[in-house]
């Protein structure tokens, strides 16, 4: 009996093993089948990346400048309001 | 916005650089191996410089303001402070536009990239830290400030010190005959530049001073208490 179980222990054991061995891996790669036809790669165009970067520069650059003068009017302008209150 | 002649002259040259350096960078050599997007290059590289050229006026100024008690630097740092996010910024966004075509994915956990962003994200912090800090913010800040820029020699090192994918700091000494012109246009342009925009915002930070001296004027000669002045 103790032989019997002890068989069936290391027989569980290792068809658990060569089981767990032989699962295809779900994040391995996949070989391409005989015939298949590859999609082609993504591939951004080159002049659109450079286009953006640019691009990007360029609005943050007059965004920010835009923000200064906006602020700068408000500024200028309490200013303005709290110079004519006080008198001289 | 009223600007000073000397920096009237200078923005007339920025103007004037950010006109020409386009003809310049589309008429510079194509690099074989990374092709047409090697272009990005020549903004790319003066952004980050200004970055940590920024990042240095602002520890410059953070110094002053904190051992001399120097107002100026403190209005001279929150300035360069705002400069080093606006330049990291563009740093941080070219340089994914350039890595999807050259290495094939837009970020890469790179010391040098990493590090980068960490710069941008302590000078994010600092005008944090300035704005919403209370009393002591602007010392907090200041102090921030002086850590950011300690940051950027090992930025610049780091390409020499750790095994790396960012282009090494030997590049641009090696640059080919061809792509200098468009190269240091484009970087006097942006160094140019920056002093006319700290310049601007300087100004900005000295309006708001006199706002604040003339507040607490009008408050002295009770305005806002309803008592006659």
């Amino acid at each position: 009996m103790t032989t019997l179980r002890a068989f069936l222990c290391t027989f569980t054991f290792f068809a658990i093993m060569s089981l767990a061995h032989a699962a295809p891996d779900s994040e391995g790669f996949v070989p391409v089948q005989p015939g298949e036809v590859l999609a082609a790669s993504e591939s951004i165009p080159a002049r659109n990346l450079v286009a953006a970067a640019y691009g990007f520069i360029f609005a943050a650059l007059a965004v920010w400048t835009l923000t200064v003068q906006v602020r700068s009017r408000r500024l200028e302008a309490e200013l303005e309001s709290l110079r004519a209150k006080l008198p001289r | 916005m009223k600007l000073k002649p000397l920096s009237l002259v200078l923005a007339t040259l920025a103007v004037l650089g950010l006109l020409w350096a386009p003809f310049l960078i589309v008429g510079a050599p194509r690099e074989p191996t990374m092709g047409f997007v090697q272009k990005i290059f020549y903004f790319h590289v003066p952004c980050a410089w200004v970055c940590f050229l920024s990042a240095f006026v602002c520890a410059f100024g953070a110094i002053a303001y904190l051992f001399r008690d120097a107002e100026w630097g403190e209005r001279l740092a929150a300035s360069s402070a705002e400069l080093t996010v606006v330049f990291g910024l563009c740093t941080l966004v070219t340089g994914p536009l350039w890595a999807r075509k050259a290495w094939g994915h837009w970020w890469e956990w790179d010391v040098r990239l990493t590090l980068t962003l960490l710069l941008w994200m302590i000078f994010i912090a600092y005008l944090f830290a300035r704005r919403y800090g209370g009393p002591g913010g602007k010392k907090l800040a200041a102090g921030l400030a002086i850590f950011g820029a300690a940051n950027v020699p090992l930025i610049y090192l780091s390409v020499s010190i750790w095994r790396s994918i960012h282009p090494k700091t030997s590049v641009v000494p090696t640059l080919d005959p061809g792509m200098r012109p468009a190269f240091w246009v484009s970087f006097l342009t942006f160094t140019i530049l920056y002093f006319v925009l700290l310049e601007a915002r300087v100004a900005l930070e000295r309006a708001r001073a006199s706002l604040d001296a003339l507040y607490l004027e009008a408050e002295d000669r009770g305005l806002f208490d309803g008592d006659p002045v």
